[in-house]
């Protein structure tokens, strides 16, 4: 995993979501790109849509489950641009690599139920 | 297909911004504009049309609720707490009445059918049984249905269909908490997909002939390379077998008047011998309404073929099987839909019956009788090209024109030709059955249908009519003609008629105004060799006192209403 792949992730997300936005509302695909806070061109629907889209392919790619939405609670720079919240993205994937039963190669790791 | 766009008015007890941005940027003709009402006021707003989103005028509706919030009783079950049948019905029909009522406001009312959240499996085996969930909301959906019969303009979406699309995430629990949007984007994308499908089937905008290659799209191999009788087509072959269901699926659909015909770089006695030869072929010539099967460009031929059979290329899918020729018939041919056509010959009825472009409302007579309709006039061209005159040829085909005012029997069908009649038709109104019929009702007006049979065949209502007295002077608001029976002197008749119909109107001066569209040119040519005077090239005008004659080659017969 590298942070190439988590920003390519978050592009196609926002590529997604540009498909139900007005013209004048879409995201360049651009790390720069405001998402919210000043020059922001997301209303908070389009935040949870893109939060949501980015949450789904996470789950697609990497097999593990992310709440993106407590980013905001945490610290809402995380989600100025399309490149901080990659970066933020690129952070909580890390750490939950870290964590016994997840990996991010794509492949669920065994499961030790009892 | 033409740009022309609507208003489509969005009503939900759930947030429909997802569903409205995917609806106004879905770039699919036509076009539409979302008006949204607040969500949760789906009763409210239905019956208070001073509320705002009626002061914008919608075209349509959309009318999008959940089985649990809209019938309480439902809820009730969903909680396991018991509920009388006949309570739950009751809480149906009450809804159903409101919203037909809304619908006299509208073209159309499109409700999807109520559906739950796909996770839910409350009884599992037991949820069928009577007094259960499962079991409920499919009774609840057949008395949607039912009610909904006797409306013409309320129609039902089937959304089970929508959460296929959607999968195992077809309902969204994130979204839901979030943003009060219930269900994954992909059900929004296939529920635009249908409700669009919908309104071309209302507006004459569904495709009506699908024109097919032959080798390796209608059967398997080159015929003039293997020989008719090495096709694979049906027999113990996974392949021969595809092509021959996807043959069936053809045959079905020209029983609900989708017309077939056939390009194709054959020789045209190699392909024919195959056709009317090979004992596996489901599709024979006659079911083609025409062909153009030699060496020549496709999109050349797809042209000349349409044009022959009186259509506009907007009517027209192209399905091929080299990616090549389906590129050139794009190019030359924009308005020809040209779908991506599966490799595997396995996936070819699965992409035919995938394809959203010939919904319908309804299928009429003249709908099954299409197909048939245009092997006649194959007929009748060769006769004329025996006959020594166009007179003596038009005189030979015993040509019947029945003349009957607009009358609840032949409503549907009225309304379905003035919705889908582009080529010879003046003024280009497109009109529901509630607003046609209420138009006709009104003083001074009148709407008259014409049937047209000849010994060839019963072509059915092919032609509408209709004229307003205003002032001491008559105008012919609608004046249409199918494009199958143009050219038999029907159009004459049918003027004669309402000259006729205008003098007893006591009209000096009859006007016909001829309203441009980018498909009615044919109309404007008959007006201009009509024997109406032309003023600022586009309105005809006739003294009454003159007459017009009706044409010595059609017989007019006269119905009326209570006929």
């Amino acid at each position: 995993m590298d942070k190439a792949r988590i920003l390519d992730l978050v592009c196609s997300a926002a590529d997604q979501l540009n498909k139900q936005l007005r013209r004048s509302e879409r995201l360049e695909k651009s790390p720069a790109t405001v998402i919210t806070g000043e020059g922001a061109r997301l209303d908070s629907l389009g935040l949870v849509n893109l939060l949501v889209i980015i949450e789904e392919k996470v789950e697609q790619e990497f097999r593990v489950g992310v709440t993106l939405l407590e980013a905001m609670a945490e610290d809402m720079s995380h989600l100025h641009t399309l490149g901080t919240l990659s970066d933020y993205l690129y952070t909580v994937l890390q750490n939950k690599a870290a964590l016994p039963n997840a990996t991010l190669t794509g492949e669920r790791a065994p499961s030790h139920a009892s | 297909m033409g740009t022309r766009s609507f208003r489509c008015l969005l009503l939900s007890d759930f947030n429909p911004s997802n569903f409205a941005g995917y609806l106004e940027n879905d770039e699919e003709p036509p076009l539409l504009e979302a008006i949204i009402g607040d969500f949760g006021q789906v009763v409210p707003l239905l019956t208070d049309f001073s509320a705002a989103p009626w002061q914008r005028e919608p075209d349509f509706a959309v009318v999008w609720t959940r089985p649990e919030k809209v019938i309480h009783s439902f809820q009730s079950l969903l909680d396991f707490q018991h509920v009388p049948e006949r309570q739950l019905l009751e809480e149906v029909d009450a809804f159903c009445g409101i919203l037909v009522q809304a619908a006299r406001k509208l073209k159309a009312v499109f409700v999807p059918t109520w559906v739950i959240d796909t996770s839910r499996r409350g009884l599992g085996m037991g949820d069928l049984r009577k007094g259960n969930c499962a079991r409920a909301l499919l009774e609840m959906n057949l008395r949607l249905v039912a009610n909904f019969d006797a409306s013409a303009n309320v129609f039902l979406l089937d959304a089970q269909r929508w959460q296929v699309f959607g999968g195992r995430q077809a309902s969204a629990p994130k979204l839901w908490y979030q943003a009060k949007i219930p269900f994954a984007n992909e059900v929004f994308q296939a529920a635009v997909a249908d409700v669009k499908a919908a309104i071309r089937g209302l507006t004459g905008q569904a495709r009506k002939l699908i024109v097919l290659d032959l080798d390796d799209t209608l059967w398997g191999g080159i015929v003039g390379e293997v020989g008719w009788e090495n096709l694979r087509l049906g027999g113990h072959d996974p392949v021969g077998e595809a092509f021959q269901d996807f043959q069936k699926t053809l045959k079905s659909l020209t029983r609900r008047g989708i017309v077939l015909g056939i390009v194709s770089k054959n020789t045209e006695s190699i392909a024919l011998t195959a056709i009317r030869e090979n004992p596996e072929m489901v599709l024979k010539p006659d079911d083609f309404a025409g062909w153009r099967i030699n060496w020549q460009d496709k999109a050349a031929n797809i042209a000349d073929l349409v044009a022959e059979l009186n259509l506009g290329l907007q009517s027209v899918v192209f399905i091929d099987d080299s990616p090549v020729e389906r590129s050139r018939a794009r190019d030359a041919l924009p308005e020809v839909l040209v779908p991506e056509w599966p490799e595997d010959p396995l996936l070819y009825t699965t992409a035919l019956q995938s394809l959203r472009c010939f919904d319908t409302p309804a299928i009429s007579r003249e709908d099954v009788e299409r197909g048939q309709s245009y092997v006649a006039e194959r007929t009748r061209v060769d006769l004329k090209r025996q006959a020594a005159s166009v007179d003596e040829w038009l005189r030979s085909l015993d040509i019947k024109v029945t003349v009957e005012p607009l009358s609840p029997a032949n409503l549907p069908r009225a309304a379905q030709l003035l919705n889908k009649t582009n080529q010879l038709n003046l003024s280009t109104r497109r009109m529901t059955e509630p607003e046609l019929d209420s138009w006709a009702k009104a003083p001074g007006r009148g709407v008259w249908v014409f049937r047209v049979v000849d010994k060839f065949g019963d072509s059915g209502l092919t032609g509408l009519a209709s004229l307003e007295k205003q002032g001491d002077g008559a105008r012919i608001v609608d004046f249409l003609l199918s494009c199958r029976v143009i050219g038999r002197r029907v159009e004459e008749t049918m003027v004669a008629w309402l000259v006729r119909k205008a003098r007893e109107l006591d009209a000096a001066e009859v006007r016909a105004e001829y309203r441009p569209t980018p498909k009615n040119m044919p109309c404007l040519e008959f007006w201009q060799h009509s024997r109406f005077a032309c003023q600022d090239s586009h309105i005809f005008t006739l003294r009454t006192e003159a007459g017009y004659p009706q044409p010595e080659c059609v017989d007019l017969l006269i119905r009326h209403a209570h006929e």
